[in-house]
C-alpha cells in the first residue's frame, strides 16, 4: 500500500484518475446519446422522458453534481498531466518525432471540447424549457421545442458537429489508452480494443451530428 | 565494393549544459556507405581536430550495439531510420547520396545535455539503485535446474531485460516519459522467481523515484517501443500499471 495521496500523486496514479473520469464520462456521453435518439419519438414520447427525470429530484441534482465533480477531477488531472509533460521537454527537437497526430492533440481536442460543453449547457440546461425559445408551429414544446428551434439554424448545426468532431478526436484514442493505464493488455485482443475505441468514438460523433442535421432538414416530427 | 557518398550534416553544437547551443552545418566527402554512422562522425572529427576545430562530441563504448552508451536524434528519429538498431551499428548505406541529415542529442529535462550530442543518465541510474535489482547472499551461484522457471515466463523476462537504458525511449515520447525503460526493469524481474520478494516495493519504489527525477507522464502514444533499439514492447508499461496498481492500492 502506498498513502492514498501519494499514490494518486503519482504519475501512473493520475494517469488512472484520468482514465477513470475520462471512462465515466463517455458512459454518460454514450446513455446521453441514446436519450437523444427519442428526439425523433416526437415531442410527446422526447418530453415525457424529460418530465421523468425531472420528477426524480432531487437525485437528479445528485447525479448532475457528481458528473460535474468528475469532469472537474478530469479536467484538474489532465491539466496537471499536460503541464509536468511540457516540462519534462522543455526545449523541442528540431525534426519532431512523428508522434501519432490524435495523441498529440489529446490537449486541444480536450480544451475543443470544454468549450463546446460550456457553451451546450448553456443552450439546453441553463435556458429556460419553456417558453419563446420553444415555441413551434404556435405550440410550447418545451426542451423538445427548444431543441428544434436551436437546430433550424445552419451554424450553429454546423458548430454542434465541429464540437462533435473534437469528441471523436478525443475518445478515439482515450478509450483505448483506458486500457493500456489499467494494465488490460492482450496482442489477442488489442486489435480489437483499437477497432472498438475508434467505432465507439465515431459512433458518438455521426449519432449526435446526424440527430442535428437530421432535425436542420426536418425530420424531426412537430406533433 | 565500396560506395562512397557525400552527405551534409546539421549537427546541434553546445559546449556546456548552460550554454545556448546552435546547428552546424558540415559538408562531409566520400563517406564510405559501409562504415557506421558513429564511424562517419569519427573521420568527420578526426577533420575537424586537423582544423583546430572542436570534435563532435558523442557517447560510445561497445560499438556493436549491447551497451546501450550510443544514441542521438538522426533526422527526426532516435537512433536513426532503420528499425531496431542502435546508433553504433547503424551503417551509411541507410542513407542516400547528398542527403542532408539533421543530428541532435536527446532531449529530456531529466536527462540534461554534457555536451553536443551527450546527455547525462545519472537519472536512470537513480531509479535502477531505488530498486532495479533483487537482494540476494553473494557467494558461490547455485545449481542453475534449483529454481524451476517456465519457459515463456524465462522467454518474457528475457524479452524485458533485453533494455540496454539508452533512453531512446524517452527521446522518443512527446512526453519524455521514461515509462518504458522503468517498465522493462520492473517486469523483468516481477517474472521470475528471484524477483517476487521484492516485487511489490520494488515496483513502488521505482515509479516513484522515475516520478521524481521530473520525467513526463505516459499518453500511449507507443512512440518509444517504435524507436526502441531493443524492440521492447509496451506491454511492459501495462504491467507496470497493474503490478504498480496492485502494490499500491490492494496490497
Ligand atoms: C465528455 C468529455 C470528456 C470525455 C468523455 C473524456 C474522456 C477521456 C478519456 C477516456 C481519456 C483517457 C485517459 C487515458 O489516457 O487513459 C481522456 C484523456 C484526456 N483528456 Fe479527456 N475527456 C473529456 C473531456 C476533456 C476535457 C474537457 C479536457 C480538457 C480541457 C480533456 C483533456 C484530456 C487530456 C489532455 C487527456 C490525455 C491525458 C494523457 O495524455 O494521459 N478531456 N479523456
Ligand atoms: S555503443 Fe554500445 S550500444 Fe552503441
Amino acid at each position: 500500500m502506498l498513502p492514498i495521496k501519494q499514490y494518486f500523486a503519482s504519475s501512473i496514479g493520475k494517469k488512472q484518475i484520468a482514465a477513470l473520469t475520462g471512462l465515466m464520462l463517455s458512459a454518460f456521453v454514450v446513455i446521453h446519446l441514446l436519450e437523444n435518439f427519442l428526439l425523433f419519438k416526437g415531442p410527446d414520447v422526447f418530453n415525457a422522458w424529460v418530465n421523468t427525470l425531472q420528477s426524480t429530484k432531487p437525485f437528479l441534482y445528485v447525479i448532475e453534481f457528481g458528473l460535474l465533480g468528475i469532469f472537474l477531477l478530469h479536467l484538474f488531472t489532465t491539466f496537471k498531466i499536460v503541464v509536468e509533460n511540457k516540462r519534462a521537454r522543455k526545449k523541442g527537437y528540431r525534426e519532431e518525432v512523428a508522434t501519432k497526430i490524435l495523441v498529440k492533440i489529446m490537449p486541444i481536442s480536450g480544451t475543443a471540447l470544454l468549450i463546446f460543453i460550456i457553451f451546450h449547457l448553456i443552450d439546453f440546461r441553463f435556458t429556460n424549457h419553456h417558453g419563446a425559445a420553444s415555441i413551434v408551429m404556435g405550440e410550447d414544446l418545451g426542451l423538445y421545442g427548444l431543441v428544434y428551434n436551436y437546430f433550424q439554424n445552419i451554424f450553429r448545426v454546423i458548430g454542434y458537429c465541429i464540437g462533435l468532431a473534437a469528441l471523436g478526436c478525443h475518445l478515439s484514442h482515450a478509450i483505448q489508452s483506458v486500457f493500456q493505464t489499467f494494465g488490460i493488455f492482450s496482442e489477442k485482443y488489442n486489435h480489437l480494443i483499437k477497432k472498438t475505441s475508434v467505432g465507439l468514438a465515431t459512433g458518438l460523433m455521426l449519432g449526435f451530428s446526424a440527430i442535428a442535421i437530421l432535425i436542420y432538414l426536418g425530420f424531426a416530427p412537430t406533433a | 565494393m565500396s560506395d562512397k557518398i557525400n552527405l551534409t550534416l546539421n549537427v546541434w553544437r553546445q559546449k556546456s549544459p548552460k550554454s545556448a547551443g546552435k546547428f552546424e552545418a558540415y559538408d562531409v566527402k566520400n563517406v564510405d556507405v559501409n562504415s557506421s554512422f558513429l564511424e562517419m562522425i569519427d573521420v568527420l572529427n578526426e577533420d575537424l581536430t586537423k582544423k583546430g576545430q572542436d570534435p563532435i562530441e558523442f557517447d560510445h563504448d561497445c560499438r556493436e550495439g549491447i551497451c546501450g552508451t550510443c544514441g542521438a536524434m538522426v533526422n527526426g528519429r532516435p537512433h536513426g531510420p532503420l528499425k531496431n538498431t542502435t546508433l553504433c551499428q547503424l551503417h551509411m548505406r541507410e542513407f542516400k547520396n547528398n542527403e542532408t541529415i539533421t543530428i541532435e542529442p536527446f532531449r529530456s529535462t531529466s536527462l540534461p545535455i554534457v555536451k553536443d550530442l551527450v546527455v547525462d543518465r545519472s537519472a536512470f541510474d537513480n531509479i535502477i539503485k531505488s530498486g532495479g535489482f533483487i537482494s540476494a547472499k553473494t557467494g558461490s551461484g547455485q545449481d542453475a535446474n534449483a529454481i524451476l522457471i517456465p519457459k515463456p515466463d524465462a522467454d518474457d523476462a528475457f524479452n524485458s531485460a533485453q533494455c540496454i537504458g539508452c533512453s531512446a525511449c524517452v527521446a522518443a515520447c512527446p512526453n519524455a516519459s521514461a515509462m518504458l525503460f522503468v517498465a522493462a526493469k520492473v517486469n523483468h524481474l516481477a517474472k521470475l522467481p528471484q524477483g517476487q520478494a521484492e516485487r511489490k516495493s520494488r515496483v513502488k519504489s521505482m515509479v516513484l523515484a522515475m516520478d521524481k527525477s521530473g520525467f513526463g507522464n505516459c499518453s500511449n502514444a507507443y512512440e518509444c517501443e517504435a524507436a526502441c533499439p531493443k524492440g521492447i514492447s509496451v506491454a511492459n508499461i501495462a504491467a507496470m500499471n497493474k503490478d504498480f496498481m496492485k502494490a499500491g492500492i490492494f496490497s
